[in-house]
């Protein structure tokens, strides 16, 4: 059962396939068949050497998993190392040097606010580095300015210490505030007038120092 | 070349990983009795000169098949010869190799409508909706998927079955009637608006 439409369909594929001329070329057939057979051998090669040397890097690895053993016991250390005597406490690995928490004799630069110890058995303790001044600086003494918190001891390489942040010092002062005593270099300190900002600079040391 | 008669292969998931599956499944299950062919044909012997046979017989006819289907009568001689000398190398496994050719010409004309829409970063043929040229109708069956344009070929101009066609197109004679209805409806709709 066809309408016009399938047999206006038909008429037309027949056309069409009529105007295909076609020339057999069992020749040409061989022949690529042929160049495929022997593209196919230096492929098969490089496959074979590929798989050589995967496997020779699975067996070496397996190898250095497997001889000791150690491997994966290194990797699944903790990351932290606990100094002796002192339980919990934890810094940085191969960190030898001296501590800037107050546990110990020397200057305490740090106020331990809370310690928190987690369900896991991570033991969190923080400190407060003392309101804008270096530790324990007695209130008559020569704090050094907000800004300028010269770490306590020298931070040891590659241990993890607490980086001071430093503010920008003034970088320009108005010559008709400050008594043509003014400067205008970087980090230098007004010697008398006030500062462009009004009030008194980071910068300027306290009255009696 | 060793008997390798009763061999019954199916390389669908090789080759849908390969190249988008131009190759053709092997048709036909385990025979309960020795093929007509005989064990003894292959590339050699008596089973070349077969071949050479089945080549001469059925290569026009695939062309201009292939000619429809991929509309370009530049392309479907290469992709009917690619498509012989895979057959070449599986001849003594194929048990009924005309289905098999045509079904192999069937995928390697989808794979080249794949490769030519990558290659102009167009989608499928069916998204352009622009005017009709001169020849309509061939305008219309271009614009159609390709799998409803294989069936509508399949059935209009070499005039299989639904169970063939199914086998071409690996799915069901049920699909097919369904491929085949919505691609009349799609060709009407476009010729006669």
């Amino acid at each position: 059962m066809s309408d016009a439409f399938e047999d206006r369909l038909r008429a037309h594929l027949a056309a069409t396939a009529d105007r295909v001329t076609v020339d057999p070329d069992p020749d040409a057939l061989m022949e690529r068949s042929g160049g495929r057979s022997a593209r196919r051998g230096p492929l098969a090669g490089g496959v074979v050497a590929l798989a050589v040397i995967v496997l020779g890097a699975g067996v070496l690895v397996g190898v250095n998993l497997g001889g000791t053993g150690s491997t994966a016991a290194r990797r699944a250390a903790p990351s932290t190392t606990t100094l002796p005597g002192r339980a919990g406490a934890s810094v940085a690995p191969g960190y030898s040097g001296p501590s800037t928490q107050p546990s110990g004799g020397g200057p305490m630069p740090y106020t331990l606010v809370f310690t928190r110890t987690t369900a896991s058995g991570v033991t969190i303790r923080a400190y407060a580095s003392g309101g804008g001044t270096s530790g324990d600086c007695p209130p008559a003494a020569a704090c050094p300015p907000v800004g300028i918190v010269p770490a306590p001891v020298p931070c040891p390489k590659g241990a993890m210490c607490a980086v001071p942040s430093v503010s920008p010092p003034a970088q320009s002062v108005s010559p008709a505030q400050t008594g043509g005593s003014g400067s205008t270099g970087a980090g230098t300190m007004p010697t008398g007038g006030q500062a462009a900002a009004g009030g008194q600079s980071p910068l300027v040391p306290p009255p009696d120092a | 070349m060793g008997r390798l008669g009763y061999i019954v292969e199916d390389e669908r998931g090789a080759r849908a990983g390969a190249d988008g599956g131009d190759g053709a499944d092997v048709v036909g299950a385990v025979p309960p009795t020795p093929p007509a062919r005989g064990s003894d044909e292959g590339p050699s012997g008596t089973g070349a000169a077969s071949f050479t046979a089945f080549y001469a017989d059925h290569y026009p006819d695939l062309v201009r098949l292939a000619t429809l289907l991929s509309g370009s009568a530049d392309t479907a001689p290469d992709l009917v010869q690619d498509c012989f000398v895979r057959l070449h190398g599986r001849w003594t496994a194929v048990q009924d190799p005309l289905p098999y050719a045509r079904r192999s010409v069937v995928n390697a004309c989808a794979s080249h409508h794949r490769r030519v829409a990558r290659g102009r970063r167009l989608p499928t043929p069916e998204a352009p909706d622009s005017e009709l040229g001169a020849d309509e109708l061939e305008d219309a069956l271009a614009r159609l998927p390709a799998r409803q344009r294989a069936a509508v070929v399949l059935r209009y101009y070499s005039d299989l079955p639904d169970a063939d066609i199914a086998r071409a197109l690996r799915c069901r004679p049920g699909t097919v009637r369904s491929l085949i209805h919505r691609a009349l409806k799609d060709l009407r709709e476009r010729i006669e608006p």
